[in-house]
């Protein structure tokens, strides 16, 4: 990894270091009520504590002042009206962060409580309360797939099941939290954001302030992790309009622990799943209604939910399929981008019903499954045609990877069971992106790659600096990133829906081609050969019986450096009202096998060993990707079985790190491994997170196969697991 | 606002300190819950004292009377002390589950039982072992069993002025084991949602004698059941008697419910550890 | 979060209700009270101290009678804040006079929506804290009583 040294001895520069002349400290006042009117938000006695430089209420801003990434229904702090224990109120600016507490004691604030519902089904009953003006029954978004004659499907299955599953709202729960600096001069804008997306950023701040684009510039430190937390906009629009009243001074924002909590969040969804079979083990039709708890603001959700409607039908042959995907406001922090965005929660749905189908009906899971996985080639529920599509090989390496059976069955009176489990998942990349990069190479033989891709701690920039060195033919240790930083470097959608490496690969690969092309074109009067008898290779300009390398191309014909960008982008879409279209460029294909332990007398699940695959297309960097495979399998364990924002009324009583439990390095299972399947084609496509969604499922399949009984709502608690037992024990 | 940050060179200096200023001030030994309540903003004194100065405090050693192990010291040397896997290996695995090694670097045994948290592993272990701790205020020392030490939720018998000394645990007969089980319903290394501290003798027959069990963890403050640990006296520890002893704690402790467990899921955990315990007391060598 | 509590005392319930509305006297027995004010015959503004171990809260607050049905039954809402610890407390109060045997039984069914830092105590603490003031309500208000009633 690029920077591997600096990470291990702390000498990466993340955001929380950043110092700047004159800096102040920022510090959020939030709402106390889960919904009310605001009768006043009065700063006179805060505004009186020495220390305290500017104060932003409500009340300052412009009509303007409405943001979304989609719907543009959030206050950059609240307007009139509260919808969330923990929503912004007032944002403060002093020279100490004692003085910024004193003042937050001191601001004045009288809620009108309304009646607030905290959940998605009751909120969109009639008579529920209503959150945004215009959206009658709470819903903002509706995404529907239509895909063959579905009654008349469901008529010719022999069996059909109706199975409910939920996952609860959850934490990204990056060890970095939120950190975002501003600043003015004049009319122009800089932030320092820790963001996924600073041209998102950009484009959002342009909007709710007038500007042109031009005038603010979005800066992005490497990140502490982020996991969708911080896939777009958030505290910046805050954070901008407060520096607005500092007179120039930069205000920097650390949000705490807590405070992430409330900041965004993952969606808790409930996903009903109507599936049809036939006795020959083959589907007809499946119908699957998903109710994603949107919380207060749409925030991200617009845009995600089209995408999760395509993730939650699942990789297999189904003639007939309906999705009917609701984003739906309630009194909730928002909830956002979550690793692998709503293919956690769906793949847990389809996954766990599979097993309760092909235990119902007496089939082997496996075969099931092996039965009626996609192959190239064939129409999925979009109507698109699957292409490089590797389901069953996935399946096949984990199964593999999984080993022998470690134990044998359980004889009478053991506390122990042991079983195994699968899951496959199928999950979209976003239709429409576009990523630029510009490579350049200096007569010294350096190559800077200027990228707008974000530096997560997932060796974003080290597989790129890769790619553009394996382009180029040059060493890696010559390439070094600069970026995100919008003032130098190019447009990029975002950093997110494991689209990098691919995208913005194939991006860097164009702008390496280019490049070629000219020192290739410089070369000629220097090798006095036409540029058809010329190639590029190691770095240099080959002729019959000579080359020069790129470097020296440059200092004869007296140039400091050469640049060329590179672009690359999809648009694809799916129809609104049937979703028929082609919804990506490629899919993402991941497995995984478990094998649990569970405790009889106590509930608790251990995973003994898991074996995770996915198909990666062309790998760059296999020790990375080794590691980013593995390392959602750990992540995976969280919401599996620990991870539950737990609310009281609307306020999170967990929200720390000792209360939401996260996986630690002793919860890792005895055994981990995972395979990266490439194909022949060697199309790059990312990793990403597909070895994360199976985690949860296939965990779950393996507690029915060890102890018989079923669990459907996350995560899986030893408590739910020995309830479970005892009811299966009273029958 | 700023704190002053007081060091007092002996014991009686920091309780004169702590009488002087009374509400104002906090103690501060290791600091591991201190800081944290600090930066959470729950408590705000004027001024810390801070016991770091002080000298001698931190032993552990072996006495006629029984095992003394001084306030200050840190549990992770507890946890590695010679003296202390000698006479009860129990006792030093409990203090190795504490947090995790960089807490245990830092927090010390009276810190640790002077903030009654309840999901803590020592308390439960201690009560088991009948320890005693010594309190000393401006012109007192006294000392208080264990098992009237902690009142409630975060509350001590502790005066305002007082400070643990040490801790003293009688001895132990060379026939006695002991067991701490704790047991983590989430994470491995979160917080206990059940601990159990067990301390048997038995006699050359196989016989028990002077049975002792406290339930911590699942519980406001960490108890012990006399009429169950009564069942054992005398008797052999049979698989039966073991599931008696047990349901009778299950039965009796009035259980908590937080998001480590439900105080119906507590009440069978506590079944199954007191079990457990027991019979890894019987089973498995101290 | 759910909060019950009952006790007993050895009064009839016309003295207890009395009691219970009389505020100066009243305000001696509830443990922490530092100040009542009484706004209008149904809204009342008040300072409370609770301490949890170490921690010290301070709410300012009013109490809104919503009903009152001599001697048996009133509901009220508590709503107050403690600046200090960036939360608020948010209590809807049913309590209820029987007659029985021994006296009078109070009991209360209480449901309390803390908001803000305080909130990460967690229901095991809240309710204890509950339950110990509630004992010491009730012995403050049987003092009172018996130096009330011969």
């Amino acid at each position: 990894m690029l920077d591997s040294v600096e990470r291990v001895t702390g000498a990466v520069d993340y955001m929380v270091n950043l110092r700047l002349a004159d800096m102040l400290v920022g510090k959020i006042v939030r709402s106390l009520a889960p919904h009310a009117r605001l009768q006043k938000v009065d700063p006179a006695q805060a505004l009186r504590v020495p220390g305290v430089v500017a104060i932003l209420i409500g009340a300052d801003l412009g009509p303007h002042a409405l943001y979304g990434a989609a719907i543009r229904d959030q206050g950059v702090v609240a307007l009139d009206r509260v919808r969330y224990v923990g929503e912004p109120v007032a944002a403060i600016a002093a020279e100490s962060v004692e003085a910024a507490e004193e003042a937050a004691m001191r601001i004045e604030i009288d809620y009108d409580e309304l009646p607030p519902v905290f959940d998605a089904q009751a909120a969109i009953q009639p008579g529920a309360p209503q959150l945004h003006d215009g959206f009658p029954n709470n819903i903002f978004k509706h995404s529907k797939l239509r895909h063959g004659d579905l009654d008349a499907t469901f008529a010719e299955a022999d069996e059909i099941f109706a199975n409910t599953f939920t996952s609860p709202p959850a934490h990204q729960a990056a060890l970095e939290p939120h950190v975002c600096a501003a600043q003015w001069v004049g009319d122009r804008l800089t932030v320092w954001t820790g963001t996924q997306a600073p041209y998102m950023v950009l484009r959002v701040l342009a909007e709710i302030f007038g500007i042109p684009p031009e005038s603010i510039r979005i800066i992005v430190p490497p990140l502490g992790g982020a996991y969708g937390g911080k896939g777009h906009i958030r505290i910046e629009p805050l954070v901008a309009a407060l520096a607005r009243k500092t007179g120039g001074r930069p205000v920097k924002f650390v949000l705490s622990s807590a405070e992430e909590f409330v900041t965004v969040t993952k969606h808790a969804a409930t996903l009903e799943l109507k599936t049809g079979v036939r006795q020959d083990g083959t589907f007809t039709a499946r119908q699957v209604t998903v109710y994603w708890n949107g919380g207060a603001y749409a925030d991200a959700s617009p845009l995600l939910i089209p995408q999760g409607m395509v993730r939650s039908i699942g990789p297999y042959r189904i003639p007939a399929v309906q999705v009917d995907s609701y984003g739906i406001y309630t009194n909730l922090p928002p909830a956002g981008a979550y690793r692998g965005a709503m293919s956690s929660q769906t793949t847990w749905a389809y996954e766990s019903q599979m097993d309760i189908i092909a235990r119902q009906m007496g089939w082997d899971p496996l075969d099931f499954r092996l039965k009626n996985l996609f192959h190239s080639g064939e129409h999925f529920a979009t109507g698109e045609t699957l292409h490089d599509v590797h389901f069953i090989e996935c399946l096949a390496a984990a199964v593999k990877g999984l080993g022998p059976v470690t134990s044998l069955p359980p004889g009478e009176g053991r506390e122990v069971r042991v079983g195994r489990g699968y899951a496959v998942m199928m999950k979209s990349t976003i239709s429409t992106s576009r990523s630029q990069a510009r490579l350049k190479l200096a007569s010294d033989g350096k190559v800077t790659l200027f990228t707008s891709t974000v530096e997560m701690g997932q060796g974003a920039h080290t597989a790129l600096a890769q790619i553009a060195a394996e382009t180029l033919g040059v060493p890696f240790e010559m390439v070094s990133v600069v970026g995100p930083d919008t003032a130098v470097t190019p447009f990029d959608s975002t950093t997110s829906a494991s689209r990098s490496t691919g995208m913005m690969g194939k991006a860097v690969m164009l702008a390496g081609e280019s490049l070629i092309q000219r020192f290739i074109e410089l070369a000629v009067p220097l090798l006095e050969t036409p540029a058809e008898n010329l190639r590029a290779e190691m770095g240099h300009v080959v002729a019959a019986e000579a080359s020069i390398s790129f470097a020296d191309v440059l200092k004869r014909s007296n140039l400091g450096f050469l640049e060329e960008n590179g672009e690359y982008g999809t648009n694809l879409s799916l129809d609104p009202e049937t979703g028929q279209g082609i919804s990506t460029p490629h899919w993402h294909q991941g497995a995984g096998a478990a094998e649990v332990e569970v405790d009889t007398d106590t509930g608790q699940v251990r995973v003994l060993r898991y074996s995770a695959s996915s198909f990666a297309g062309r790998v760059v960097n296999p020790r990375l990707a080794q590691l980013q495979n593995d390392g959602n399998v750990i992540f995976g364990l969280g919401p599996a079985l620990l991870e539950e924002m737990v609310f009281d009324g609307g306020q999170v009583i967990n929200p720390n790190l000792s209360d939401y439990a996260i996986p630690s390095i002793r919860d890792i299972p005895l055994e981990l491994v995972s395979a990266c399947i490439e194909s022949d084609e060697g199309d790059m496509h990312g990793i990403g997170k597909m070895t994360l969604p199976p985690v949860a499922p296939a965990i779950a399949n393996a507690i029915e196969d060890a102890v018989g009984v079923r669990i459907k709502n996350l995560p899986i608690t030893a408590e739910k697991v020995l309830r479970a037992l005892r009811e299966e024990a009273e029958k | 606002m700023s704190i002053h940050f007081l060091e007092p060179a002996d014991i009686s200096a920091a309780t004169a300190l702590l009488a002087e200023y009374g509400d104002e001030a906090k103690i501060i030994a290791g600091g591991t819950s201190v800081v944290l309540m600090l930066r959470q903003k729950l408590i705000a004194p004027s001024v810390l004292v801070s016991l770091g100065s002080l000298i001698g405090w931190d032993f552990i050693r072996l006495d006629a009377d029984g095992l003394h192990i001084g306030a200050l010291t840190r549990l992770g040397d507890a946890e590695r002390s010679p003296v202390l896997s000698q006479v009860c290996p129990a006792l030093a695995q409990a203090f190795s589950l504490v947090g995790n090694v960089r807490v245990r670097n830092q927090a010390t045994l009276g810190g640790n039982l002077s903030a009654a948290d309840y999901a803590a592993d020592p308390p439960a272990m201690l009560m088991a072992l009948d320890a005693r701790l010594r309190l000393i205020g401006p012109d007192t020392s006294r000392e208080v069993p264990l098992f009237e030490f902690f009142l409630g939720f975060y509350t001590t018998v502790l005066e305002p002025t007082e400070i643990i000394s040490e801790i003293i645990i009688p001895p132990l007969p060379e026939s006695a084991r002991a067991a701490y089980l704790r047991y983590t319903s989430a994470s491995a290394v979160g917080r206990p949602c059940v601990a159990v501290g067990a301390v048997a003798d038995f006699d050359t027959d196989g016989k028990c004698q002077d049975l002792r069990i406290a339930v911590g963890a699942a519980v406001e403050t960490p108890q012990r059941l006399a009429r169950a640990e009564a069942l054992a006296s005398a008797q052999t520890l049979s698989d039966e008697l073991v599931a008696a002893i047990a349901e009778e704690y299950a039965q009796a402790l009035d259980p908590l419910s937080d998001v480590r467990g439900s105080a119906w899921y507590r009440r069978e955990m506590i079944r199954v550890l007191v079990k457990r315990a027991l019979m890894e007391v019987r089973d498995r060598h101290r | 979060m759910q909060i019950l509590e009952s006790f007993t005392l050895a009064a009839p319930r016309e003295k207890v209700w009395d009691l219970l509305f009389d505020i100066p006297r009243l305000s001696q027995c509830v443990p922490g009270i530092e100040s009542v004010e009484v706004l209008d015959e149904r809204t009342y503004r008040g300072k409370l101290v609770v301490r949890v171990g170490p921690i010290k809260t301070r709410f300012s607050g009013i109490v809104t009678l919503t009903e009152v049905v001599p001697p048996s039954r009133f509901a009220s809402t508590v709503e107050g804040d403690d600046k200090g610890n960036a939360s608020a407390v948010k209590i809807f109060f049913n309590g209820t006079l029987t007659t029985v045997e021994a006296g009078t039984e109070a009991a209360f069914q209480v449901e309390v929506n803390l908001r803000g830092r305080l909130a990460q105590f967690g229901d095991p603490v809240i309710k204890a804290t509950a339950k110990k003031l509630t004992a010491e309500f009730a012995k403050n208000l049987r003092a009172q009583l018996e130096h009330s009633f011969p």
